[in-house]
């Protein structure tokens, strides 16, 4: 009977070699070659007789390689990196995954702006919007859609391209002196910004060649 | 279970802390690494000390490994790497080698058994080799067949079922009789050395 429970340990360990043991075998497999130093020796014959059939080199101190280097992994606690030891190669996925996030990362800016600023404002859109020197609560919010609240002013401004936009800004701002005359220095420089993009919009056709009609009802309208 | 699988399954408890797994592979694999390490450093004790700091180098940049390539593979960078920066560090010209061999796969270099470089390991070397050359020729056509297929042609259980027309299972049992035999032929050398 333990003739025959040594027999099938051996077997297992001649498919362990082979790497052809199931993982539930070789579980309990690793547990008894911990254990057992008699079924080392034997794995390690095993090995030896496949080096002396391809051939390969049997080095009397062959057998020290293995235990010099048990003896001295037993004093570290962990597998810890080294730097010196070879840097694994960048692949192709980790690269696509590089230039993924970067894209990502764009990507992610981008929308960011343009849900702040409306997606057919330019930067100087976003300046205008955004200039007047009061807490950030009342910093104009510019939407793309229709008033986004009831309490809120709005006024709307026609780009060249003929889109429009709202430009809103909390009503309870709006009657103090100051912020009357931050959101006059606003519409002037809106004004200015407008005139000078629709000089540059003399390409467009039909009613949207010259923007500068445009800019009157931004200017005047409240 | 493949190989591959077998061997990361023993990386993975190496990484956990288990440093008998450890031993696993460098007892699977330091033939191999020493073989190939000898292409480069030729002094048999010096082999074996590039060898053991190759697996040493190994064991602690095994976080590092992902299992994107077989963990022999892996291994055999270290070990090239190792051997080149020993010939680095003595100053010495590398033997003669192949430098666009880029995978073991590709590695067809046959080295001479070099048992040791001492008469007495040269004999004991010739009566190892004698024993298992005597041991295979006794055995059986079906063990003898099913063990050269698996140690010098590299083939897996099933393609070896494949090629005898049987069972994994009887593959996995003759193969293993077939090492018992030869083992009951080396085991008393080995006992003497």
């Amino acid at each position: 009977m333990e003739v025959e429970v040594t027999r099938s340990i051996e077997e297992q360990l001649s498919a362990f070699l082979d790497g052809e043991l199931p993982p539930e075998e070789l579980a309990l497999l690793i547990r008894r070659l911990e254990r057992d130093e008699a079924y080392r020796a034997t794995l390690a014959r095993y090995v030896t007789m496949g080096a002396i059939m391809r051939s390969e080199p049997l080095l009397r101190g062959g057998g020290q390689v293995r235990h010099n280097v048990l003896q001295a992994i037993a004093t570290e606690t962990n597998p810890v990196p080294q730097q010196d030891a070879i840097k694994p190669r960048r692949t192709g996925a980790r690269r696509w995954a590089a230039a993924a996030s970067i894209a990502i990362a764009v990507f992610a800016g981008l929308f960011a702006a343009t849900q702040l600023i409306g997606p057919n404002q330019t930067p100087a859109d976003l300046r205008v919007a955004s200039e007047p020197a009061v807490p950030s609560a009342e910093v104009a919010v510019v939407s793309t859609g229709p008033a986004v609240a009831a309490n809120v002013a709005a006024e709307t401004i026609f780009e060249a391209s003929g889109n429009s936009r709202q430009i809103v800004a909390p009503s309870a701002a709006v009657g103090s002196p100051q912020r009357r005359q931050q959101m006059q220095l606003n519409r002037n420089r809106m004004t200015s910004y407008l005139i000078s993009h629709g000089e540059h919009a003399r390409s467009f056709h039909g009613a949207m060649a010259d923007s500068r009609m445009f800019v009157q009802q931004a200017s005047f309208e409240e | 279970m493949s190989d591959r699988a077998s061997d990361q399954f023993l990386v993975d408890r190496a990484k956990a802390g288990d440093k008998h797994a450890f031993d696993l592979l460098v007892l699977k694999y330091q033939h191999r690494v020493i073989k190939l390490i000898m292409r480069y450093v030729k002094d048999p004790a010096e082999a074996m000390d590039v060898s053991q700091d190759a697996f040493l180098k190994a064991y602690r940049a095994l976080p590092r490994f992902r299992g994107d390539s077989a963990f022999y593979t892996w291994m055999y960078r270290i070990a090239i790497n190792t051997a080149k920066n020993h010939l680095v560090a003595a100053r010495r010209r590398p033997l003669e080698y192949s430098s666009d061999i880029a995978e073991p796969e590709d590695f067809e270099w046959h080295l001479n058994l070099q048992e040791s470089d001492t008469p007495e390991g040269q004999a004991i070397g010739d009566e190892l080799r004698a024993a298992v050359e005597a041991a295979i020729a006794e055995l059986p056509d079906e063990l003898r067949t099913a063990i050269v297929l698996r140690e010098l042609d590299g083939l897996s259980y099933e393609e070896i079922a494949q090629v005898m027309e049987c069972p994994v299972g009887t593959v996995r049992s003759r193969i293993f009789r077939a090492r018992e035999s030869i083992d009951k032929r080396i085991r008393p050398i080995l006992n003497e050395v």
